[in-house]
């Protein structure tokens, strides 16, 4: 019989089946083989009375070993054939037969490996183990019968028995359990419900287990009490009619001292015998020889009874019996009489006789005795003692034709102990032999008999509640443990969502360096119990890990130690990442490592810096220009009385003198006017403008600035483009950074402003969320070092040489920025180019509106703007433009002449004094301008220095700085009508 | 107010420069004016309670300076006229124009420093002439 019941797959483990199979015959012989075991199994099974249950054995082996479900089949049929060979075809026998195949089934089932999840399963576990104990016990029975027929012990002991039907009702419930419990796992796939059932089922399997132990033990204690009172009550009805047989006998042996001759002498000779026994219920005298015997005298317990002369042997048919004693001298049994008692009622007695002694020559005589089997019995069953109260004994003798059950001689029957058919299911018979007569012996249990049924009820009604007990302790432990589970997951996701959300990679280190567990799902496809080194976001090979390798080993000491690794071997940009180390003990975690990229942290701290140290500089030149602006002012006003000191003027030497200080003054006036530019105020001139018409209104100024050999472009974004800011600084700063842009192009590219309207939400950039127009120029010239990039938007930092530029451009861009609420930021790749973007915040304008009073609106008039102050004409031209008028603007009065050429202004604004190195003036461009462009309008730009009364005096228009957006437009746009109705316009 | 009346006109300039005062009392004077000139706390509480025809203030006195003196002059002289001298940048000339407005004061002209004494001049003889500010001359302007 072969047991491969190891936990391997079947069809892999299956070497009767190979995926080849084997050849026709053999296949046929090894089924031959498979069902000669089944019968045999089914043949030591029912001889042990289904205690050794070898079928299941053979069945579980065949069910789990064959992959033939014809072969299956036919081992069930065989099996119950056999059966119904051996045992006859009953409900019973089919009924063994059909549980020895389901619990070979379950056998076979809970031992064949499922899927993983299934296996991890405690009820799952459960049937594993029941089926392990029910194949044990099964084997063991099977051992145990082999064993008992070689020492050729043909009856199971009790013990073998008790064991067999304990274990296999055990089994079954386990395996019922593990069905149970697998059936609710495969149709709903719900583990804990599965469990609490097969634990709770288990529960009160095992108390009935309990249960039929304490039954199955008080059945045999009852059955050996059984037995035992009939084996006593059968022995001392022996010794008490062989005790009265001696007495008999020596009676018999001796001589009467009187002759018997008379009835009343025999009465007197037997009494004390009589009275000395009291089973014996009569004596006769009996005289006779060779088959003709007569009865002398008879005395029964009353006195002389001769009618029962004829009872004791009177008979013919009794002659044999009396020949026999004659001769052997031995005591005789006559038979079973009906002897009457003292009450006139017959009694069954046995009745015994044996040769009298008598003198010599007397004739020859016989002594009969009744010995009364009611009295026997009654005496006998002294011996029980107490257990006589619960038992009922019948004493019956042999069958005869008229009563073939045997009839009832004598019997003691305790109160309420009447036999009834189930008594005497339970009855316990003894045989006693008196003579060649056997009598029976029934001890049947009363009522009363055996454990009260009061302990009983106790007994059992305690095992059930222990079952119960025991149930509801597994549903709650199994309730506890699913909660304590569901607690501990939920707790673990808890931590899990924690660590995810905690910043960077967070790594729990065991002692082996191992990573244990982290976060984040890179991280961890990336691999928990990999080396820690490998696991973090950078290169630690070689020398690039020393720092970090130290950082563990002081850890590991138990020191909390945190360092900023900087990445130098990525090729990428360069990051910084901050890695901390905390020691921990629990679970064999070693090392918290947390690793938190840096970089961008870095970065927005130095802007951050960047920005509060552009603050503090615009304060600060706010402050200085005041102060500056209020010394200035001492000079220069002094300056000016000296100058109009009737002394000083006759001598105009020292008028030169004042002259050249007074200039001083004013330049310094003007670096004082540049430092107010970038000093942190509020806006000055806020008006809604539509960014995109007005860039587009300004392109031609732009396209200009930038010049022939590079070009310019102007996209514009969808979407209302309304922005609150002062259109001259807009203006201005789109120019500055114009011809920034241009300046960085030396060898020709393109300017591109893009304007449009977007969301930002960007933590990096010092904005509040909400939408923004954004004014970006980009160009595609030099570029910046990160240096410059880092210093650009300070004030008085400039690359150009000395002389080009002031180094206020950018920082007067970043002011306007700011001061409009929003910020400017600035990139740079070194010979790819440098991109600066503007955020200015978006408002929503109502366009019917005119942006410009209707009184005031001109129409369509065209403006040059000359002034060597770049970010002023710019600032000049954003004023016109909005104002609706056309502008172009030039630094240089060679500039201002080419553009005049094309252009035809119908009003040149310049400045007075413009820095010309060949010492052109306002006044020199503005004669030039009007060669070329007759009926031009002039309007000269002042400082305080220059001679503005003079020009005023020779009829020019003055605009005296600084000066306002409504005088600015006061006073160009009535001369740009006026020239243009002059000249029929210039066009 | 008039330059041709028999009493000179008065005016009080308030700076904490010394030398400013000096210098605009100087050019008031040569304009026909009585000058005052505080540029100490002490002397600027003593003289703003005095009536004058115009008030030259510096709004550099520090934040809470120039504007306790606007709110004295409210109180004490609600027809005061002034004129507003400053070195920083445009946005305090506006913000104390809008200031004075609020205290219903009366701002004639400001001149932001340093500036063209004859610009200063002007703006004298423009309040002379009772013209309203910002128009007195032709095609230029003193303004902010």
């Amino acid at each position: 019989m072969s047991l491969r019941l190891t936990g391997a797959r079947r069809d892999q483990a299956s070497s009767e089946m190979p995926p080849a199979g084997p050849s026709p015959v053999l296949r046929v012989v090894r089924s031959v083989v498979v069902l000669l075991a089944v019968v045999a199994a089914e043949f030591v099974t029912s001889w042990s009375q289904g205690f050794v249950r070898a079928d299941v054995v053979v069945l579980a082996t065949i069910v789990r070993e064959t992959r033939s479900a014809r072969l299956r089949v036919l081992s069930a049929i065989v099996a119950l054939a056999s059966t119904w060979f051996l045992n006859g075809a009953t409900w019973g026998a089919t009924g063994c037969v059909i549980i020895a195949i389901l619990v070979a089934y379950a056998i076979a089932w809970a031992l064949t490996p499922g899927r993983a999840d299934v296996e991890a399963l405690p009820s799952r576990r459960f049937a594993r183990v029941c089926a392990r104990l029910a194949l044990i016990v099964s084997v063991a029975s099977v051992l145990e019968a082999g064993v008992l027929t070689l020492a050729g012990s043909t009856t199971s002991p009790d013990l073998l028995a008790l064991l067999v039907s304990v274990a296999v009702p055990l089994c079954v419930a386990a395996l019922a359990a593990g069905l149970v419990a697998g059936r609710v796992i495969f149709d709903r796939g719900a583990a804990p419900y599965a469990s609490r059932l097969a634990g709770a089922f288990a529960a009160l399997a095992l108390a009935g287990i309990a249960s039929q132990i304490t039954l199955q033990y008080w059945a045999v204690s009852e059955r050996q009490s059984l037995d035992t009172a009939a084996a006593t009550v059968s022995a001392s009805l022996q010794q008490a009619v062989a005790a009265d047989l001696n007495s008999f006998a020596a009676r018999a042996a001796s001589v009467p001292r009187t002759p018997i001759t008379a009835q009343d002498a025999f009465d007197k000779s037997v009494r004390s015998f009589l009275y000395g026994n009291p089973t014996i219920s009569a004596v006769a005298l009996l005289e006779g020889q060779g088959g003709s015997y007569r009865v002398l005298y008879a005395t029964d317990r009353q006195g002389s009874a001769p009618e029962i002369g004829n009872v004791l042997g009177g008979a013919v048919a009794d002659a044999p019996a009396l020949d026999a004693a004659a001769a052997t001298s031995a005591i005789m049994l006559l038979g079973v009489r009906d002897v009457p008692g003292a009450d006139a009622t017959e009694a069954p007695n046995l009745v015994y006789v044996s040769k009298q002694a008598v003198v010599d020559g007397d004739p020859q005589r016989f002594l009969a005795v009744a010995l009364s089997i009611p009295v026997s019995l009654e005496q006998a069953t002294v011996s029980l003692g107490s257990l006589r109260q619960n038992l009922a004994l019948v004493l019956t003798g042999p069958a005869t034709p008229t009563n073939p059950r045997g009839v009832v001689l004598a019997s003691v029957v305790a109160e309420g102990a009447a036999p009834d058919d189930a008594a005497l299911a339970k009855a316990a018979r003894s045989e006693t032999m008196f003579g060649d007569i056997p009598l029976d012996l029934t001890v049947t249990p009363g009522a009363g008999f055996g454990v009260p049924s009061l302990v009983r009820g106790l007994v059992l009604g305690g095992l059930l509640l222990m079952g119960l007990l025991g149930a509801a302790l597994v549903l709650q432990a199994a309730n506890s443990r699913q909660r304590a589970s569901r607690d501990r997951q939920e707790r673990e996701a808890l931590l899990e969502a924690a660590l995810d959300a905690a910043a960077g990679l967070v790594l729990l280190v065991d002692d082996d360096d191992r990573v244990m567990v982290t976060n984040g799902g890179d991280a961890r496809s990336r691999g928990e119990g990999t080396q820690i080194l490998d696991a973090l976001p950078f290169t630690t090979r070689g020398r690039a890990g020393d720092e970090v390798r130290e950082l563990i080993r002081r850890g590991r000491a138990g020191e909390a130690v945190s360092i900023e690794h900087v990445d130098t071997t990525s090729d990428a940009d360069l990051r910084i990442h901050r890695v901390s180390v905390t020691p921990v003990r629990a679970r064999g975690a070693r090392l918290v490592v947390q690793v938190e990229d840096i970089t961008e942290d870095r970065a927005r701290s130095m802007r951050s810096a960047q920005a509060e140290r552009l603050r503090s500089l615009g304060t600060m030149a706010g402050g200085l220009a005041h102060d500056f602006n209020n010394l200035l002012f001492i000079i220069s006003g002094y300056l000016q009385m000296l100058r109009d000191d009737d002394a000083v003027a006759e001598q105009e030497r020292l008028l030169r003198y004042v002259d050249r200080a007074s200039d001083a003054a004013e330049r310094g006036a003007e670096i004082a006017s540049s430092l107010l530019s970038v000093a942190r105020s509020q806006p000055l001139e806020a008006t809604a403008v539509e960014v995109g018409s007005f860039l587009t209104r300004l392109f031609p100024l732009v396209d200009q600035a930038v010049g022939t050999d590079r070009g310019a472009e102007l996209v514009l974004g969808d979407g209302p483009l309304d922005v609150l800011v002062d259109s001259g600084q807009l203006s201005g700063s789109v120019l500055n950074l114009v011809i920034n842009a241009r300046d960085a192009m030396e060898l020709g590219g393109t300017v591109t402003i893009g304007v449009e309207r977007r969301t930002v939400d960007d933590p990096e950039l010092d904005l509040r969320p909400g939408d923004y127009v954004v004014v970006t120029v980009v160009d595609d010239g030099c570029g910046m070092s990160a240096d410059t990039l880092e210093r650009a938007f300070e004030p008085y930092f400039s690359t150009k040489g000395a002389g080009h530029g002031t180094g206020i451009g950018l920082a007067a861009v970043y002011s306007f920025a700011q001061q409009s609420g929003g910020i400017a930021t600035i990139t740079s790749v070194r010979d790819l180019g440098t991109s600066v973007t503007l955020y200015l915040p978006a408002v929503f304008a109502r366009h019917d509106e005119s942006p410009v009073p209707a009184v005031d609106r001109p129409p369509t008039r065209r403006v040059l703007v000359v002034d060597d102050e770049s970010s002023l004409a710019g600032l000049i031209a954003g004023w016109l433009t909005e104002q609706g008028a056309e502008v172009r603007v030039a630094e240089t009065p060679t500039q201002a002449l080419r553009i005049a050429q094309d252009f035809t202004p119908d009003v040149l604004l310049t400045d007075v004094r413009l820095g010309d190195p060949d010492g052109v003036d306002g006044p020199t461009l503005a004669g030039q301008v009007e060669s070329l462009v007759p009926g031009v309008a002039v309007v000269f730009m002042t400082g305080f220095s220059d001679r503005m009364h003079d020009l005023q005096a020779m009829g020019m228009h003055t605009l005296a700085k600084p000066f306002t957006k409504e005088a600015l437009g006061r006073v160009v746009f009535p001369l740009a009508s006026a020239s243009a109705r002059d000249d029929g316009g210039p066009r | 107010m008039t330059a041709t009346g028999s009493t000179p006109p008065t005016m009080l300039v308030v700076d904490d420069e010394p030398s400013i005062c000096e210098l605009i009392s100087e050019v008031a004077q040569s304009e026909g004016y009585e000058v005052s000139t505080a540029s100490c706390r002490d002397d600027i509480d003593r003289l703003i309670e005095l009536q004058h025809d115009l008030t030259v203030l510096d709004l550099d006195l520090g934040r809470s300076g120039d504007d306790d003196v606007l709110r004295t002059l409210a109180m004490r002289q609600p027809n005061a006229r002034i004129v507003f001298v400053s070195g920083a940048d445009a946005s305090t000339v506006v913000d104390a124009h809008r200031r004075a407005a609020t205290y219903g004061l009366r701002v004639v002209g400001s001149c932001a420093k340093p500036f063209d004494l004859r610009t200063f001049r002007r703006v004298l003889s423009r309040h002379d002439h009772g013209l309203p500010p910002e128009f007195a001359g032709s095609g230029s302007s003193a303004s902010l």
